[in-house]
């Protein structure tokens, strides 16, 4: 799949967040907060995350992951999701009086029988969103 | 890419009844006729275990997830000074199913709790004055001049055109300008409101807009494109009804100013009871407004039917303390699709106001919505608690959005996932 097209797919599934104003200037106050050590990062548990999907006809539907393996999937979602946007979101027009500030891209993890994915769509539990705003304002 | 569908769900289980479950007494509305309803559950505390449990296995994975991931953008101001573009915000969706169960969203389903994950940065540019961030394509108040009105609708038609959706920019332009009317004549109502120590701060519509510049403030699954207007309240400014607001035909509705100063009583009496020091606070309020076809605006019973948004958050200028509560300022609740099973319970409870043709009006009970917004702020703490655990050294808990669905009584509980929501509380993390 090229980037690009991926990207338009992605775009048109984000929720656009568009400002007038220009505030390169604003900041947020410098992070002050300790330092998390290796030692103190989580570790991923072990027990099972429980998925939950509605049909189209309403059913819901509960399934287990391995946390493990749940993780990898967000780690894998993260690149792929970030490599469609950013070539998108770069290209938007300086001279638009609506600036692009805030992309968010809702990702859907469509599960089919015995488990398999069979689709993504921003109906899905899980957003990433992009800015280039000092204090994004994420709806 | 195609490595991620190769990776695929194939280790998948089928999943036992295993998920944890919350106390019925989180998300069963009285009118439910479940009869779940009928009491306290018996363990709560050790579903309560097993929910906190659950939780720290998702938020836990969440967290190695965001902390594993190496940004191809990170980078602190760019060479000119601006901020560049990047990943900035992972939002998790947890779900509850109809019996109960809880789990992270993956697919459709309303949510019951949002989790907002933010990244730690750090620019090192220098500070300018705060500023309200908005997602709204329009943004109004009393003081918004109508020259400025007309040139903003001239720039969303504009835009709206250039995304080759609609058809018709005469009558896009047209219904625009009708709609932002009617929009301002509830925003001129906002400004009326008394203040106590929450305030309505804010009044947001999205605009649902068809393909034939037909304009709709309510959801619309066909409408090309959706355009967010706010109308933010200019504090100390006595009510101006501009021109514009007075085209609106919402100007001389009834209920509004009584809903709006008696959830603001309601809010402040329950919010400012909050243990001092907890860095976890209700940072703001959303309720979805109905308006009946007699004129009278309440509660949407339902976010379908909500024709707009109103906002209460925290003044931080006003005294907290005494919040004098006027019960008997009523408070409305517009059902747009009443079930006969609600209809029944409501007449059953006396708190049936109209209910005729295919909508109902109810009266709810201040002094339950109180008890059940006390109870809505402790099931928001306890999941935002679970989630500030997880927190790495990159990544931080923001923000945790709870969504509540209100009973006709006035009691509240967590929605479900084939459910809709009549109510947001938005909890921040003050030490983010």
């Amino acid at each position: 799949m090229k980037p690009n097209s991926l990207a338009v797919g992605f775009l048109c599934i984000a929720l656009l967040s568009c400002s007038a104003k220009n505030d390169a200037g604003s900041t947020n106050s410098p992070d002050t907060q300790a330092q998390v050590t290796d030692a103190e990062k989580p570790a991923v548990p072990a027990a099972d995350i429980p998925l939950i999907t509605v049909s189209a006809s309403g059913e819901e539907q509960v399934t287990g992951m391995p946390a493990v393996e749940y993780r990898k999937h967000l780690g894998n979602i993260f690149p792929a999701v970030e490599a469609a946007v950013m070539p998108a979101v770069k290209q938007t027009r300086e001279a638009n009086p609506f600036g692009l500030r805030t992309v968010v891209v809702g990702v859907g993890l469509k599960l089919g029988l015995g488990g398999s994915i069979v689709g993504w769509g921003v109906q899905g539990g899980i957003k990433l969103a992009f800015s280039n705003d000092m204090k994004p304002s994420i709806p | 890419m195609k490595n991620l569908f190769l990776y695929g769900f194939l280790f998948l289980m089928s999943y036992s009844a295993s998920a944890a479950t919350l106390p019925a007494s989180w998300y069963v509305l009285p009118e439910s006729g479940s009869s779940l309803s009928a009491g306290i559950d018996q363990d709560d505390a050790k579903k309560e275990a097993e929910l906190a449990a659950q939780l720290d296995a998702i938020f836990g994975a969440q967290a190695a997830a965001l902390d594993g991931h190496v940004s191809a953008t990170d980078a602190s101001a760019g060479l000119s000074g601006q901020v560049p573009w990047r990943f900035v915000s992972f939002i998790g969706d947890l779900g509850v199913t109809a019996n109960g169960k809880v789990g992270a969203l993956a697919w459709k389903g309303t949510p019951a709790m949002s989790v907002y994950w933010q990244k730690k940065e750090n620019f090192g540019l220098s500070p300018a004055a705060s500023e309200e961030g908005t997602t709204a394509a329009m943004v109004l108040s009393a003081e918004t001049t109508q020259a400025s009105v007309d040139s903003e609708i001239d720039s969303l038609v504009k835009a709206a055109m250039a995304s080759h959706k609609i058809s018709n920019e005469e009558e896009l332009k047209k219904n625009m300008r009708s709609a932002v009317a009617d929009f301002a004549s509830l925003g001129a109502q906002v400004d009326k409101a008394p203040t106590v120590s929450w305030d309505p701060s804010r009044l947001r519509v999205d605009l649902n807009v068809e393909v034939s510049g037909k304009v709709s403030f309510l959801y619309s699954a066909s409408a090309a494109l959706r355009v967010r207007l706010e109308w933010y309240k200019v504090p100390g400014k006595k009510p101006a009804f501009s021109p514009l607001a007075a085209e609106g035909k919402w100007l001389n509705s009834k209920g509004l100013e009584s809903l709006m100063v008696a959830l603001s009583q309601d809010v402040a009496t329950v919010a400012d009871s909050q243990s001092p020091g907890v860095d976890l606070v209700a940072k703001q309020f959303r309720v979805g407004l109905g308006v009946s076809v007699s004129g009278t605006i309440g509660v949407a019973k339902g976010t379908a039917s909500a024709l707009a948004y109103i906002y209460f958050s925290r003044v931080e200028k006003k005294p907290t303390a005494s919040v004098a509560v006027d019960d008997s300022l009523p408070l409305y609740m517009v059902d747009a699709d009443p079930s006969e099973q609600r209809l029944q319970f409501a007449q059953a409870h006396g708190n049936l106001v109209a209910g005729g043709g295919k909508e109902a009006i109810y009266r709810l009970d201040r002094a339950k919505f109180r008890a059940g917004m006390t109870k809505a702020m402790s099931m928001g703490r306890f999941f935002a608690q679970r989630a500030r655990k997880q927190e790495t050294a990159k990544w931080k808990l923001k923000t945790v959005k709870g969504n509540f669905d209100l009973s006709i009584t006035g009691s509240v509980g967590v929605v479900t996932v084939g459910g809709l929501a009549s109510a947001e509380i938005e909890f921040e993390n003050k030490n983010f």
